[in-house]
């Protein structure tokens, strides 16, 4: 039995000016999986990420971060653990040059100065972003900002990664990057990923596992596969599966040669070649 | 603005400790405004030429950024001087009956006034740009400025450009969607728009700003990292300024 990562349990959240943003959300990830959280624009994604890291408080429900409760006393530890890179990434790096940045998480939780640099480096060089130490966020690119960010909660250290949809206003090399560079994290670090999107194509490649969280609340759970088969479930939350998925499902309708339906190019790329070599 | 470019060079100025730097040109800029003869200024220039040449920033750039704009804007000030000042007559301007005099110590004065504006300007030119804007926030902390102040200006200094140029996007959105000609009333209301939107903008970029930085532990204090201290180099450049700001005045009792 894998512990857990983050457990909610019947959340409600309801906004200051009377908006309910969550209801009755349930939801588990053990540690070492990747999650995704997919949703249409204004689904509540968002809410629920800053809901996991503590910096919103439910209405109603309870949270649980690697099996303690967020409470008060432990919201500031909980913060630390759990690391939350926003979706714009110039409403999270604030300092005039990057490393002010990258060292802002680590001097607040009080490391010694060694302990910081020692951090600040590893994280840089973490997101390839070595040698960027003295440059001013805003000479920087948006894919460049965005690894800032990444290594800015990196510092922290954190044992469950949160992305706010990560691949918002890239191009596709920065996208690309940003895949292999959150893989990376998963492979080396072994840390937990939970990243909120609608970039469906881009879901196959970091995730295992899917939520679909519509109108505040949790429509569908489950494998990647499975989620991204159910096309009803899509439509109603406003997605559409992978392109390739789609395709092949046209494709499927008179034979059952191709299930299961491919998700990825690469995927799409064998099914064809076995289907040639077959005819 | 702060250029970074310059800052990160390998010249004088740029390896000598902030605070001491600040100090150092605080006095050079009241040795300036304190000055009475033009040899005076001549030296001030003098070893702001050096200290520029020294600092590795190329003298064209230098000489356009010092000069235009505020020493121009001096001249034209200054500019009624030499007719209005008694003196011994350098020559006449205007025809017949209707000339002025312009006289000799009119025309001191004003070259005078606007030659002590270029050299404050250039000395506040050369501590810009060979200190980064971080190092001087620094040396700002150091010098007892209450710490919520030197957070908004970095703040500030961060965030200005994103705003001048959501600024910008808005008006090149309305322009965009301009077919024709507008009256001055009109255009007054929709840049009144566009500041109101801008402020509301602003105001939420702030909160998310604020969440981003709890979630990274932030509890009301920016803390920073690296204790500057001064060497043997700051030492003696502290110690050379404050040498010639003796000087000058002595010399111009003397003479």
């Amino acid at each position: 039995m894998k512990e857990t990562a983050i457990e909610m349990k019947d959340i409600k959240y309801v906004y200051p000016d009377g908006y309910t943003a969550l209801d009755s959300v349930n939801l588990k990830i053990v540690r070492g999986e990747r999650v995704a959280i997919l949703g249409p624009n204004g689904a509540g994604k968002s809410t629920l990420l800053m809901v996991a890291n503590g910096l919103f408080t439910p209405s109603k429900g309870r949270v649980s971060v690697l099996g303690t409760p967020i409470d008060k006393d432990n919201l500031y530890r909980v913060r630390m653990k759990v690391g939350l890179v926003f979706q714009d990434p110039d409403d999270q790096l604030f300092c005039p040059t990057l490393w002010e940045d990258i060292t802002f998480g680590p001097l607040n939780m009080g490391l010694p100065e060694e302990e910081v640099t020692r951090r600040a480096k590893d994280a840089l060089r973490g997101v390839g972003l070595e040698g960027y130490e003295e440059k001013p966020p805003h000479h920087l690119s948006v894919g460049e900002k965005k690894k800032a960010a990444i290594a800015a909660v990196l510092a922290l250290k954190p044992e469950i990664l949160i992305l706010d949809e990560p691949t918002a206003n890239l191009d596709p090399k920065s996208r690309t990057e940003l895949a292999k560079l959150v893989n990376s994290l998963y492979e080396e670090q072994k840390i937990t990923l939970i990243m909120a999107t609608h970039d469906v194509d881009f879901v196959p490649k970091i995730a295992d596992r899917i939520y679909v969280l519509n109108k505040g609340r949790i429509v569908a759970e489950g494998p990647v596969r499975e989620v991204f088969s159910n096309f009803e479930i899509m439509a109603e939350a406003n997605l559409e599966p992978p392109t390739v998925t789609c395709l092949f499902s046209l494709l499927d309708e008179r034979t059952d040669l191709i299930k299961p339906l491919p998700l990825t190019i690469e995927e799409a790329l064998h099914k064809i070649k076995h289907l040639m070599e077959r005819s | 603005m702060f250029s970074e470019r310059f800052s990160a060079a390998d010249g004088l100025l740029q390896g000598i400790d902030p605070q001491v730097k600040l100090c150092c040109f605080l006095a050079f800029i009241l040795t300036a405004v304190a000055a009475r003869t033009m040899m005076s200024l001549i030296i001030l220039s003098a070893l702001v030429v050096t200290l520029s040449v020294a600092s590795k920033i190329p003298p064209k750039f230098f000489f356009l950024r010092t000069t235009i704009f505020i020493p121009i804007f001096a001249a034209v000030i200054a500019s009624p001087l030499p007719f209005i000042t008694p003196g011994r007559p350098l020559a006449l301007i205007g025809y017949d009956k209707y000339s002025i005099p312009v006289t000799w110590e009119g025309m001191y004065k004003a070259i005078h006034f606007t030659y002590r504006i270029w050299v404050c300007v250039a000395l506040l030119t050369l501590l810009v740009l060979t200190t980064g804007f971080t190092r001087l926030v620094h040396a700002m902390e150091k010098f007892k400025i209450p710490k919520i102040f030197v957070a908004m200006t970095t703040i500030t200094y961060r965030f200005i450009f994103l705003f001048i140029n959501e600024a910008h996007r808005m008006v090149l959105a309305k322009e965009a969607r301009t077919v024709k000609k507008e009256g001055r009333l009109w255009i007054m209301r929709s840049l009144a728009r566009i500041m109101s939107t801008l402020f509301i903008r602003a105001y939420e970029r702030g909160e998310r700003v604020y969440t981003a930085m709890t979630a990274r532990g932030y509890t009301g204090e920016i803390k920073s990292m690296g204790e500057m201290r001064c060497g043997h180099k700051d030492w003696v450049f502290g110690f050379a300024s404050v040498l010639i700001c003796f000087i000058i005045p002595l010399i111009e009792f003397c003479v």
